[in-house]
């Protein structure tokens, strides 16, 4: 197992990072190039940058923003939101994303992981699923920021997607997105047992026991939002405070270990 | 000392490949960096990037396309400094299982082929971050955590060329170096500040 990836997501709305509950009630967080390099500073194994409102308002993801993060992030970014057809994803990597996450056009028509791997790999390409607990048993995909529920079956569609050239999955609880009540673990052990690429586990994160959680349910990375950008942790400290945990993370260069644990205490008064 | 703007590199333009990564790496360090799919270019430029992302035969056609096979190789086995990053290293190689009957460059002895083979827990791609370690007397590629994202590799040393060694499912080369030709599996424009001192090095190479 490679260390656990640890990513800061930056929801993207004209131009500003936005964090809300749900996908719903966005509030702003600050300027999406400065994040993502304060965030690589504090040791982001990868930053994924999203446009949250890119398809309910049918405009495609700012290549702006993707710019002026490309120009500050020495670390991978992924970019999803709004990818229609392969040509969206063409701008995306031409403007500096290393990988791009497609969600509401391939539930759609699939056959576009299969276009988009055969033309830029499939380590370029991330399947963003957003699922949601069904009314009985399992998930259900939803999509359209959350809007628009399919009755598809989530796991079966992941497998699906993986199978068509998609060579890691973003996976995100609905139910649990910016609740900081924990991953939604079941729904990770589900997909894990389905699929071979990496799982990005996405929706609910709150403590390094969280995320130690996702990892021990089948996460290859965790993604977190609100607890980096509220700065209740910085990732040097999630890191500090995963490492004690028995957790693998990459240390920083030029260091042999990662950060002691006595260096990531959280201090209450912070909170 | 180095003195922003006055060193330059020109980065190969393969169709598959995504190069702003490649390029702002570059231009953080204070290099002109142009995109070239010109022989002459490549054959006469000092410092010269061979990136690729997407699939070997698709990658192989690209250079075959722009008339730039031998322009690479020749500089390869002149020792002219060159930068291979990840399917641009899979390409100095003799072949890739992905793609059977498809001639690498090779400068590079093996066949490249499938991670996680026999091991059906291993995640594939490999994408994330993983430990390389120099052999003894490289002087370009650094011991460290790097960024991969691949699912292909060569595991077989060539004579004469420096082994950066790492283990996913077993043991294959994370980089190659001969002078200041080098080449890396993994992604050091996005191996943060790891990735920055490798740049460093080769373009002082």
């Amino acid at each position: 197992m490679l260390p656990v990836r640890i990513v800061p997501c930056l929801d993207v709305r004209a131009g500003r990072v936005v964090k809300g509950v749900k996908f719903q009630g966005l509030r702003d967080q600050g300027d999406p190039a400065e994040l993502a390099r304060a965030y690589e500073e504090q040791g982001a194994d990868e930053v994924v940058v999203l446009d949250v409102t890119a398809t309910p308002e049918g405009r495609g993801t700012r290549l702006d923003t993707v710019r002026a993060v490309r120009g500050t992030l020495s670390v991978p970014l992924t970019v999803g939101g709004g990818i229609g057809g392969v040509e969206d994803a063409a701008a995306l990597l031409e403007a500096g994303a290393d990988k791009v996450a497609v969600n509401t056009a391939a539930v759609r028509r699939p056959e576009l992981l299969s276009e988009l791997a055969a033309r830029f790999g499939s380590q370029c390409v991330v399947i963003s699923v957003d699922a949601a607990a069904a009314g009985g048993d399992g998930y259900e995909v939803v999509v359209r920021s959350g809007t628009k529920r399919t009755g598809g079956d989530a796991v079966e569609w992941t497998r699906r997607a993986a199978a068509m050239g998609a060579g890691e999955v973003l996976l995100t609880s609905f139910d649990r997105d910016g609740t900081r009540s924990g991953y939604e673990l079941d729904l990770i052990r589900a997909v894990r047992s389905a699929v071979r690429i990496p799982i990005v586990a996405s929706g609910g994160a709150d403590t390094p026991e969280h995320m130690a959680e996702a990892v021990a349910a089948g996460g290859d990375a965790v993604l977190a939002a609100s607890i980096f950008h509220q700065r209740n942790w910085t990732v040097a400290e999630v890191k500090a405070a995963l490492s004690a945990l028995g957790v693998s993370v990459r240390p920083a260069w030029g260091e042999r270990t990662a950060p002691s644990p006595r260096d990531g205490t959280r201090t209450e008064a912070r909170r | 000392m180095t003195r922003p703007g006055s060193r330059s590199v020109a980065i190969v333009r393969t169709s598959t490949a995504n190069l702003a990564s490649v390029v702002t790496a570059f231009e953080r360090l204070g290099c002109s960096v142009r995109t070239t799919a010109d022989a002459d270019v490549v054959a006469r430029s000092g410092h010269v990037v061979l990136p690729g992302v997407g699939a070997f035969a698709a990658a192989r056609a690209a250079i075959d396309e722009g008339g730039l096979v031998d322009a690479l190789h020749d500089r390869m086995l002149q020792g002219k400094p060159t930068l291979g990053i990840c399917l641009g290293m899979q390409l100095m190689a003799r072949g890739s299982e992905e793609s059977p009957g498809v001639a690498g460059l090779g400068v590079l002895d093996g066949i490249v082929a499938g991670h996680g083979k026999g091991y059906p827990e291993l995640r594939v791609p490999q994408m994330g971050w993983n430990l390389v370690s120099p052999a003894d007397g490289c002087r370009v590629v650094p011991e460290g955590f790097a960024y991969f994202a691949n699912s292909y590799c060569l595991a077989t040393a060539t004579d004469g060329w420096l082994p950066v060694w790492s283990d996913y499912g077993g043991p294959f080369l994370a980089a190659v170096e001969r002078g200041a030709v080098v080449a890396c599996q993994f992604h050091p424009e996005l191996s943060g500040a790891y990735g920055e001192a490798l740049l460093e090095r080769w373009l002082e190479a």
